[in-house]
This record gives C-alpha cells, structure tokens and sequence, in this order.
C-alpha cells in the first residue's frame, strides 16, 4: 500500500505549543507560530511564490500532485475527476497565493481548498452519482492504473467483484457523514495527524480525535465481516 | 458493573490510544493493559485500520503535468484576481477559525446599512408614482362599463311593472282581479 506521508521537514520546532496539556476544548490561544522560518521549508517557499518564485510553485506540484489526487480520487471515486480538481486545487494555491500566511502550514492551507472543493463537487454532483455504479473506474491492484475514460474491458469488472473487501471500504467510507470520512481519508491515508486534520476542518483538537473515533469505531462494525 | 462503568469512561480514553498512542496519558495505559475489554476494542479498531489498507489509488496519469502546465500557462496571461477575490479566499482558506463568519456577519450588516441608505435617498429623490394614462382610460371605461350595468338591470326592472304587482297577493288593484 502506497500509504502516502506527507513531508514533515515544514512542520517547524513550534508545532503545537499546547501538545501534552490535555485535551483542549477549543483551538488554543498559542502564540503565532511561523512556519515560514525555515527557508527549505514549504510555508517559506510558498511565500516565495506569492513573491512571483514561479520555480517554487513548480515545486510545490512536483511535491504534492500525487497525494492530492489520491486524496480526491477517494473523495470523488474517479480518476479523471479527480484529476481535474486537483489541477483546480493547484490553481486556486496560485491564484490565492498572496492570501496565504506562514501562520497555517502549507499542507493545511493546501487540504483546506481541497476539502472545500470536493465538498463543492460533491454537492454538486450529489444527483448524477446516485445513478451510476461507483466502482467501475477503481484502478486494477497489480498495475494500481485507471483508465482515464471509462473502461469496460472484462478484467477490470472482474477484478472488482473478486475483491469484495475493497469495495466494501470504499462504501462504507463513503457511507460516513461527510466530515467524518474527510478525516479518515486524511488521517489513515494522508499520514496525517488528528491535530492537523482539526487544522483543516477548522475544529478543536478533543472534536477532531472524536470524529476520526466515531468513524473507526462505525467503520469496524460495517467491516467486521472482513477483519 | 463497576469495570463496565469504567470501561465506559475509558472508550473515549481509547481514541488516544488509536489516534496518539505517544501522548496518551499513563492512567489509560494502564488501564488498557490491564482490561480485556479494552485491549478487544483497541485491537479490533487497529485491525479495521489495517484493513483499509486494501483501498489503493491509482497513480497519477502521465498527462496530469502537461494539463496543468498549459492550464498555469492561461493563468499567467490572466488578469490578476481582484482584490475582494484576494480577501475573501484570505477568508476562506485561512487559518484564523471565527474570522470568517465574522467577517461575514460584518459584512451582512454593513450592506443591510448601506443598501437601507441608498434605498432611503433614492426613495426620497423618486417622484411621488403617477399612474399612466392607460390606466387612467381603462379605469374610466370600467366605470363607464358598470354603470351601463346598473343602468340596464334598472331599466329591465321598470320595464315589467305588472309582474310586481300581479305576484303581490295583497294588492288591491282590480285589474289582477
């Protein structure tokens, strides 16, 4: 599995002040902390490119497309959709790079327009998805490819009704009320943490490790059959 | 009951040992280590974990680079976003948690003022509304129509005086006699 970890080399030394006071009920009143300190880092390279570094922009895509996309692939089920937002998520990075602030880690700002995307995307086509089968663009599990356009060779069909397990997490995943599933799709195969993912979805730390929580806890029930 | 009790307390215990195992607190992992129910629930919650793994995504197509270069190549020869753009994506994808409905709140107010303002002065520079000269004849025909009206049933009442008169069973006259 091509579990996708995110970079940490921006995280900075002042992560999270408050880490290791106990649960906290709201967003804590830390200092600022700049995430733009070190050079290397993505914050400071992002406020390079809203000073027209057009190479760190390059940059950035070259790190982050392919977690994006499978980030949207597993929000939206399709490949070239998925696709397609994420070119649209790199674009809005571009087109707001002035409004972005070391205050916020890169990847955070970067989840938070991607969020709101999918979630844009997903109202939008709640109708069309209804009516169409959602598996048949999964990508086959030894080559791990999509076809970009719908495919109905026999294999992929096949593939999918052998692999019952994998359809059975994808629905249940989906099943899962929309702020819940966006925290476990970025928490169990983003690689990132509950306090990050509070970042993202703009919730307290306590409210965070209770909504990745209840979705385990729904989602060991749904999948006991195939634990 | 009283293991249960605790146990029950203890579940939301259990996300730190799920989600942060590091910075969970020595009392709960104590008490996991020492409660059956607890080390079942855990373990089940990690094989669920593990089990997701089987989700795979696909790789990235070999296009999705040479898409978003020519799509940046337009963006470049675009115009730059204007500056209510700038402020409301600095709201929408920042980090500040409440500044967003606040500041559409804020927002909302100022445009109910302003707006009542503007409707205020141009309500009083209007001229009081006069109705067209349309309407004016279509009304005066519909008066002119309903008085028609009247005028017919009252003529088509004097018209059968007898009728009256003969079904009045009181009447004296002696021609109905």
């Amino acid at each position: 599995m091509a579990t996708l970890v995110l970079d940490k080399s921006g995280l900075g030394p002042g992560l999270n002040p408050a880490r290791g006071q106990g649960a906290v009920l709201n967003q804590p009143a830390a200092p600022r902390v700049n995430y733009a300190e070190d050079e290397s880092s993505d914050a400071a390279i992002m406020l390079r490119v809203a000073a027209g570094d057009e190479a760190g922009f390059n940059f950035l895509v070259g790190k982050y497309h392919r977690a994006m996309i499978s980030f949207l692939f597993r929000m939206v089920h399709n490949q070239a959709v998925a696709e397609e937002l994420a070119q649209e998520v790199f674009l809005r990075v571009y087109r707001s790079r002035e409004s972005y602030r070391a205050e916020a880690k890169f990847t955070t700002w970067l989840y938070r327009i991607a969020t709101n995307l999918a979630v844009n995307h997903a109202r939008d086509t709640k109708h069309e998805r209804s009516a169409q089968n959602v598996y048949l663009d999964a990508p086959d599990e030894e080559s791990g490819t999509t076809p970009d356009v719908a495919d109905d060779t026999p294999t992929i069909e096949q593939t999918m009704l052998r692999d019952e397990r994998m359809a059975a997490i994808r629905a249940h995943v989906m099943e899962l009320p929309e702020r819940q599933r966006m925290a476990v799709l970025m928490h169990k195969y983003q690689g990132m943490d509950y306090k990050q993912i509070g970042e993202v979805l703009k919730l307290s730390e306590s409210a965070t490790k209770s909504l990745l929580f209840r979705a385990y806890q729904t989602l060991r029930e749904k999948l006991k059959d195939f634990v | 009951m009283k293991t249960m009790n605790k146990c029950a307390a203890m579940e939301e215990k259990l996300a730190d040992m799920l989600l942060d195992e590091a910075s969970a607190p020595a009392k709960v992992k104590t008490h996991v280590a020492e409660c059956a129910s607890c080390q079942n629930e855990l373990k089940e919650l990690r094989a669920t974990m593990g089990l997701m793994d089987a989700w795979t995504a696909p790789e990235p197509s070999p296009y999705f680079m040479t898409r978003l270069n020519a799509r940046m190549r337009e963006e470049r020869e675009a115009p730059r976003l204007s500056w209510f753009q700038r402020i409301r994506d600095r709201f929408a994808y920042g980090p500040q948690m409440h500044a967003g409905p606040l500041a559409a709140t804020a927002m909302t107010v100022l445009l109910l003022i302003g707006g009542g303002a503007y409707l205020g002065v141009t309500n009083v520079e209007q001229p009081v509304p006069q109705p067209s000269v349309n309407a004016i004849v279509v009304r005066d025909l519909q008066t002119l129509d309903s008085n028609k009206q009247v005028l017919d049933q009252l003529e088509a009442i004097s018209d059968n005086p007898d009728d009256a008169i003969t079904d009045d069973p009181n009447s004296d006259d002696p021609q109905a006699q």
